[in-house]
């Protein structure tokens, strides 16, 4: 018999679930823009740095 | 102004790339919080924004994920303060997800997770999210919430007994008893 702790949980297992499916998505447009943008000032920082 | 040296420059791009890291798992946060796919997101790409407006306060090598759960926490409590219609899961993904134990005991819907955790209050939501969606510890979440240890045991004790409460009605207890 399994310990108690280690019993099948149904609710954690379909929260991970839950946070699998959203984890596991294709990152929408907006994020990719977002971070060209982080990005670009990474980028202007360095060529003003070297400057 | 902080002035631009090399140091600031690999700081911003081991920043970056933590950032990057932890999209998904923000996503996931948000999208349990609020329920709604699109204001999740909206969430998420404000709360990066601030943390890189605030990267110069982070210290390298602490815990970034807690101080970027933070951050979206924030998020989400100031905008739920604004709109009121965050009650449900993006239905159409979470009725496709069937739960089942091993010897088939015990089977759920995640969607009626998804459904019950709306109704709960969000103090209980976030630490069912963040301890049993993300795996933060404790120490973590308490961190995160800003309480005691204590005060999270006691609010996913809460959540959780809620949970089967809304999920199985009163007899749901026993699906908690084994594992709480």
């Amino acid at each position: 018999m399994p310990h108690a702790e280690t019993a099948f949980d149904p609710v954690s297992a379909a929260l991970q679930q839950l946070h699998q499916a959203v984890a596991s998505e294709e990152l929408p447009e907006d994020f990719l823009r977002l971070l060209n943008e982080i990005d670009a000032k990474i980028a202007a920082a360095k060529s003003a740095a070297t400057q | 102004m902080t002035e631009v040296t090399p140091e600031t420059l690999a700081a911003d791009q081991v920043f970056r790339d933590q950032l990057v890291a932890l999209i998904p798992a923000l996503r996931s946060f948000a999208r349990g919080l609020c329920g709604w796919r699109d204001i999740a997101d909206d969430m998420v790409q404000d709360a990066m924004l601030r943390g890189w407006a605030a990267r110069a306060s982070f210290t390298p090598g602490s815990n970034f994920r807690a101080w970027m759960f933070m951050i979206l926490r924030n998020q989400f409590y100031t905008t739920i303060r604004k709109d009121k219609r965050m009650t449900s899961w993006d239905p159409e993904v979470a009725e496709r997800m069937l739960v089942e134990a091993p010897a088939q005991q015990h089977a759920i819907h995640a969607a009626d997770v998804a459904k019950a955790l709306q109704k709960l209050p969000a103090e209980q939501r976030e630490v069912l999210l963040l301890i049993g969606a993300n795996g933060a510890s404790y120490e973590e979440a308490a961190d995160i919430v800003g309480c005691a240890i204590g005060t999270i045991k006691s609010r996913l004790a809460r959540g959780r007994k809620a949970l089967a409460l809304l999920i199985d009605g009163p007899g749901g207890d026993a699906l908690f008893d084994k594992v709480a």
